[in-house]
């Protein structure tokens, strides 16, 4: 049995808006293991973006355990969640993020820069098939291109969990599938432990768990014992 | 409420801090604007108005003696409506107490009691009683400066014999807005005063019962001044009169005239610069604040919104606009009262009404709104360009070229966004430089004054003007009284001046000064030129100021008429030898040998310039005023303190004022650029955060761009305040003096200090919002 990675008791979120509290994660129970490709699927507010940020340590709990390994989450100071990310963590978005005036070699050069056993920036990129487009700069790319970069920068650094927020939200079907094919590729290379969230059900089909969110819990949870390639994914 | 009119009003809110900081740069630009031109306005028109109701006169000259019967004659001139014949004599006061040289001018009508001409206005005290020759009426700057009013008692020597006279009140006069005394280049309000005494005192103490000396008259609209004067001349030719001159040769006219001209240009000068900028950064600010609303602009149009979001911006820029003129417009007429109630110790009016002309806030307005609604709704429009759905969308990546790679390869990833941002933005990069660069040659502007002031005091008083003294002689003298001067108590050394009173014509083109004889060996007196080195007249020719010789079109080697306004009136022809720079006053100067050989004198002196011991220098002053033929005594120390409390506290003045304002534009500018420019970059930094870096290495990131800005921008500005200062004082040339550009080395390290210290409290106010990002908004791209 692998390791447990990533565990949350009872974990609670809530957001003021004005005056009115919205609960965005409710008692959240969750456990996460090494190597695990998991797809989070469920509609608007369910509260899949909000777990993201808080295993991702851009956001804190309002109650409740989480921690990833030995680090607490929940409790953690900003410092804390900042070196957490610096050296666990890799994210992939919806809209890439690249930075505009830095060419995708530099872009991941960012993360190389300061990470403590990152793989050369171009080691990244050609394993994501983008060794003609090492020296583009952002605006230079296609979408599905530039998500390559993102996923590219992301895992320079040898994360332990890839975290990715709609990674192909933005990209058609076909190009959108490159993408997942890149980020199925790291998570069975390097083992590294891949959370996508997304409103897109057919992806589902390439995760070794699927998590169905509704209002601020985990609904349901499928295994598959079988992992569809991403080539067969169609939406 | 109409929910787009909501959105306004929280936006406002929201944007408080920033709205705030543009309105003060706003209101500071306007303040500046209105309060100057009222004041001068004010000014200007005080001016007219006391000259209208005291009935200040059109032309003026002076005489030895001539029967009153000349008077009437001089009223037949064609053009002339009134004449005042009077007697008028430069004496010497005793005021108790008081241990320095005072002169006055004693004036009394020669017919009549009241004067219909230069009419006075009582401040204090009450009018002359004729029937009492003891009493007198002083002017209220000379009572204010001694200390002196109603009731208190002076002295004069009057023709060899000292009369005592009681003080029934003190007065201004429209001859007399600035007194300055004979050969003085400024006025001197303690040593020299202005007296009026009954017509039978100085027809008495003078011998000149039925007779005058001096006239003043005024002469219908539109007359032929020049026809006037020369009818004037001829008439008075006989009787010993000198040059009769208009207005424009009338020394406090003159001297106002360049007060108010200065007043004026700096008026029309700075102000409107400090406006202009604050509008462009307006246009600049606006531009950028509409620009980060590209979602909102895009989903209203999405809506189906068209105009109504031009409209929106448009009171979303006058929302800001409006409160910062209306601020600004009450702030400059406060101001500017306060200036005109500052002014009152230098202008003497009886009255300076404030007067603010209605354009005035009409234009500040035009031009703020301008600035305002222009940036913001160029902004709109570049967004509303776009299709909706196109807009909806995160803007795309700006484009970058791969110009800069090789030369930036061995330079971390996280310094080239920077460094790429820099050079590929090169319009936000400008702007931001810009608005940068224009903070330090606000602040050049308000505190070059200083310096320049310094520099005239030091050039002309420490390295030109060298002796303590002056004793001037009621008529030249031999040469033998240089060493009745020198024995004289606590004189150190003493050296002949020859000046006489001369008229210089060069083509159709002249100018009334006087003409200074110098040895060659002078200590006391030298000239220098425009690099300070020391220039000795030469044996043949005339040396004349640079703005002299400039006013005359005169080329050095070109001959220049001389009339001499004294004793035999030689004229003569003699070659312009070179300039001298004077930066006070107009004046010829030439060898001393050689004005002898042209005036056919001896050696004569007319002056005698003195080195003292200080610690005897109360002694000097009481033997020169025991000594008859002395008719005046110029202290350097004095003319220092003169030329700070008249020319140099009214400039001053103004400078304060522009400095302080110039530091809350300095600082609204670079407040606002660098929190623009967080905004633009804050997703870039949460991006950072992501990726791990910690909120101090961000920081560093943006800081060093603006440190690097603000690194490129002070050399900038520094160097643009320089050429500034420079093309303002062309501007500010007055026949009186010369403001240098010499800008202090203390006040550019002001300058790049205060632009500096902005730039720090700016970035330490951005670094809390750094450290605060929260990293989740940021990334979903909303602010």
């Amino acid at each position: 049995m692998p390791q447990i990675v990533f565990s949350s008791r009872n974990l609670n979120k809530t957001y003021r808006v004005g005056s009115v509290e919205v609960a965005a994660l409710q008692g959240l129970d969750l456990d996460i293991y090494q190597g695990e490709f998991i797809v989070i699927l469920g509609p608007s507010g369910s509260g899949k973006s909000t777990l993201l940020n808080i295993l991702g340590g851009l956001d804190s709990a309002t109650s409740g355990a989480a921690a990833w390994r030995d680090h607490n989450l929940v409790e953690a100071s900003d410092e804390e969640l900042t070196r957490y990310r610096r050296e666990h963590v890799g994210f992939v978005f919806q809209f890439y993020n690249l930075i505009p005036s830095l060419t995708a070699r530099e872009n991941v050069e960012l993360v190389t820069d300061i990470a403590e056993q990152p793989m050369r920036p171009e080691e990244a990129l050609v394993k994501l098939g983008l060794s003609e487009r090492l020296d583009h700069f952002p605006s230079q790319l296609s979408g599905g291109e530039q998500q390559r970069v993102a996923i590219a920068r992301a895992i320079a650094k040898r994360p332990d969990v890839l975290l990715c927020d709609e990674p192909t939200g933005a990209l058609d079907c076909r190009t959108g599938v490159g993408v997942l094919s890149a980020l199925d590729e790291v998570n069975r290379s390097f083992g590294t432990t891949t959370v996508v969230i997304t409103h897109n059900a057919a992806i589902g089909a390439m995760a070794d768990r699927v998590m169905y969110m509704a209002d601020g819990r985990i609904a349901r949870i499928e295994s598959h014992s079988e992992r569809a390639l991403p080539e067969e994914i169609r939406w | 409420m109409k929910a787009l009119d909501r959105k306004l009003l929280r936006d406002g809110r929201r944007l408080a801090g920033q709205a705030v900081t543009i309105a003060l740069v706003l209101a500071s630009g306007v303040a500046v604007f209105i309060s100057s031109l009222s004041a001068y306005r004010s000014l200007v028109t005080s001016q007219q108005n006391y000259y209208r109701e005291s009935r200040f006169a059109d032309a003026f000259a002076s005489l030895k003696r001539a029967p009153l019967s000349v008077a009437a004659r001089i009223a037949d001139i064609p053009g002339v409506t009134q004449v005042e014949p009077r007697l008028v004599y430069d004496v010497t006061i005793g005021v108790e107490g008081v241990s320095l040289p005072v002169s006055g001018r004693m004036i009394a009508l020669a017919a009549g009691d009241e004067p219909e001409i230069d009419r006075l206005h009582i401040v204090s005290g009450r009018g002359l009683d004729h029937a009492n020759p003891a009493e007198i009426l002083v002017t209220q700057a000379f009572a204010e400066a001694n200390r002196l009013g109603p009731g208190d008692r002076i002295s004069a020597l009057l023709n060899g014999r000292r009369q005592s006279f009681r003080i029934v009140g003190t007065v201004l006069s429209p001859e007399y807005v600035f007194s300055t005394g004979p050969s003085e280049p400024l006025p001197d309000d303690k040593r020299f005063g202005v007296f009026y005494v009954s017509r039978e005192v100085l027809a008495h103490a003078f011998a000149m019962e039925g007779a005058f000396n001096d006239i003043v008259l005024i002469a219908a609209p539109g007359a032929n001044m020049p026809a006037i004067l020369s009818a004037l001349d001829l008439l008075l030719d006989r009787w010993g009169g000198r040059v009769a001159h208009d207005r424009n040769l009338q020394m406090s006219h003159r001297f106002l005239q360049d007060e108010l001209r200065q007043q004026g240009t700096m008026a029309a000068t700075i102000p409107p610069i400090f406006l202009l900028i604050s509008a462009f950064l307006l246009h600049v600010v606006m531009g950028r604040l509409v620009a980060t609303q590209r979602e909102q602009i895009a989903a209203l149009k999405a809506l189906g919104y068209d105009r109504e979001i031009t409209w929106h911006f448009a009171k979303f820029a006058a929302l800001i606009v409006l409160p910062g003129v209306g601020l600004g417009v009450a702030a400059g007429v406060v101001l500017g009262h306060v200036m005109l109630f500052s002014y009152r110790p230098f202008f003497r009016f009886p009255e300076l009404a404030y007067h603010l002309p209605v354009w005035a806030p009409v234009a500040a307005t035009a031009i703020a709104l301008f600035g305002g609604l222009g940036g913001a709704i160029g902004a709109v429009r570049s967004v509303a360009r776009l299709r909706p759905a196109e807009a909806l969308k995160p803007a795309a990546p700006p484009a970058y070229s791969a110009r800069f790679s090789r030369a930036l390869a061995p330079v971390p990833a996280r310094w080239k966004i920077a460094a790429r941002g820099a050079g590929e933005h090169p319009l936000r990069t400008g702007v931001t430089l810009l608005g940068l660069i224009v903070a330090a040659p606000l602040v050049l502007m308000g505190l070059f004054w200083t310096d320049a002031l310094d520099y005239v005091v030091d050039v002309q008083f420490a390295a030109s003007e060298r002796a303590d003294a002056v004793v001037q002689f009621v008529e030249p003298l031999p040469a033998r009284v240089v060493e009745e001067v020198r024995r004289m108590p606590g004189v150190l050394l003493a050296e002949p001046l020859r000046i006489a009173p001369v008229r210089l014509r060069a083509g159709h083109l002249e100018y009334q000064t006087s003409l200074t004889g110098l040895s060659d060996r002078m200590q006391l007196r030298r000239l220098l030129d425009d690099r300070l080195h020391v220039v000795v007249p030469p044996k043949v020719g005339l040396l004349l100021s640079r703005r002299l010789a400039e006013r005359l079109r005169l080329q050095v080697g070109d001959p220049v008429g001389l009339d001499f306004l004294e004793g035999r009136q030689k004229r003569a022809a003699v070659p312009l030898a070179g300039v001298v720079n004077d930066l006070i006053g107009l004046s010829a100067y030439m060898d001393r040998g050689a004005m002898d050989r042209l005036l056919q004198e001896d050696q004569t002196v007319s002056a005698v310039a003195v080195r003292l011991d200080a610690s005897r220098a109360d002694d000097f002053y009481a033997a020169t005023k025991k000594t008859p033929k002395i008719s005046t005594v110029s202290l350097r120390e004095r003319s220092i303190r003169n030329f700070r409390d008249s020319t140099g506290a009214v400039v001053l003045l103004l400078a304060g004022i522009y400095v302080a304002f110039s530091i809350t534009i300095a600082i609204g500018v670079v407040y606002n650029n660098l929190r623009i420019g967080f905004q633009e970059r804050s997703l870039e930094l949460a991006m950072l955060r992501v990726l791990g870096f910690t909120p101090y290495e961000a920081a560093r990131i943006f800081f060093s761009e603006i440190l690097v800005e603000v690194g490129v921008a002070i050399p900038l500005g520094l160097v643009a305040g320089y050429f500034l200062v420079r093309l303002l004082l062309l501007a500010f040339q007055t026949e009186m003096f010369e403001i240098p550009p010499a800008i202090a080395p203390r006040s550019y390290f002001w300058a790049a200090s205060l632009v500096g210290g902005a730039a720090v409290v700016s970035a330490i106010l951005i670094g809390r919002k750094l450290w605060r990002q929260d990293l989740v908004t940021a990334l979903k791209g909303r602010e």
